[in-house]
């Protein structure tokens, strides 16, 4: 096993490991998520206090989910570029940082326009809306941080650094509503217990989470598949690959 | 012209001005970011292409020198050719 993941920790392994995977990731995520919008939007019912507002829910929390799940791969890969130094790390973790930014933007928007109809205000200086702030500002530091030094390497360790010691405030986030009164709602799914809302709510709610999380991995694979080529463009296996191919032919 | 039950689930019970804003920036986040890994691929494919091409222009250049080949003999072979066109 661990040879085998150290054989997928190869650039070249790894782009033609991906490139088998990533259209059925790209169609997967593709139905889930066409799948889980017409379920959401059109047969899941309106909550009884909430009405049709609660709909907003299928693409908040699968937003909101996604960005701690992405933080906690930034960190993950980030420490294995500073311990073992494997370049490919680095690739996953600069292709995905900008999308764990967009999908916090996502879920802080989406969360303000439903707290409008909901709570009557679009911002309070809540715990878990805080939390989720400091996640933004953590990506956009993370971002920053690589592309701040002359160095790629040492942007490279910088932005590990701090994707490592700012994953701490994932927990904070996912505690918040235990940990603190707050006005937000608790987690809807629980490894412990069942879901509080019924099964026509929460499963496409979870269709939804998956599509979101399908799409993740798909577009994960691509955008470190193009890192691969930028950054390996002097190494022979990427001229070859790349020599007499045309348009989207360099599988 | 809109049938009513389409009329009244776009209305979404009022909170039409919520919900519809929070769906179109999910799915232009969505449509945005698949659109911008195809276009990068792209980008980043023509760049090795024409960076494939400097190099065997280079290449072809430096190996008529070297072998202080007449033009002639470049122009034998298609690729030292193409060479000193792009050249």
């Amino acid at each position: 096993m661990w040879r085998a993941i150290h054989r997928l920790g190869s650039p070249k392994v790894f782009y033609a490991v991906a490139g088998r995977l990533q259209p059925w990731c790209w169609g997967l995520a593709t139905l889930l998520l066409l799948a889980g919008s017409l379920w959401g939007l059109v047969w899941a019912p309106a909550d009884y206090q909430q009405g049709d507002s609660v709909r907003i829910l299928y693409v908040h929390v699968p937003a909101a989910l996604l960005a701690q799940s992405v933080f906690v791969l930034l960190a993950a890969a980030g420490g294995v570029y500073l311990v073992w130094r494997i370049k490919l790390a680095d690739m996953l973790a600069a292709s995905i940082a900008p999308f764990g930014a967009l999908m916090t933007l996502l879920a802080l928007v989406s969360g303000s326009l439903w707290g409008l109809p909901t709570w009557g205000t679009w911002w309070v200086w809540d715990a878990r809306l805080t939390a989720m702030l400091i996640q933004l500002f953590l990506y956009l530091g993370v971002i920053a941080l690589r592309g701040a030094y002359t160095s790629a390497d040492s942007g490279a360790r910088a932005a590990s650094l701090l994707a490592l010691v700012g994953v701490v405030n994932v927990p904070i986030i996912k505690f918040s509503v235990d940990w603190w009164q707050t006005l937000h709602q608790s987690a809807t799914f629980s490894l412990v217990s069942p879901p509080s809302m019924p099964a026509s709510m929460w499963l496409p709610l979870l269709v939804m989470v998956a599509g979101f999380h399908g799409f993740f991995v798909a577009l994960a694979l691509t955008r470190t598949r193009s890192e691969i080529l930028r950054r390996e463009s002097r190494t022979r296996w990427v001229r070859e690959r790349v020599a007499g191919t045309t348009g989207e032919a360099a599988r | 012209m809109i049938p009513d039950a389409l009329q009244a689930w776009l209305a979404m019970g009022g909170d039409a001005r919520h919900v519809w804003p929070a769906w179109a920036l999910a799915l232009a986040v969505l449509v945005g970011c698949a659109l911008h890994a195809r276009r990068e691929r792209r980008r980043v494919l023509d760049a090795l292409r024409r960076q494939a091409r400097r190099d065997d222009s280079r290449h072809g250049d430096s190996r008529c020198a070297e072998s202080r080949c007449a033009e002639s003999r470049c122009d034998r072979t298609g690729q030292h050719r193409d060479a000193h066109e792009s050249a």
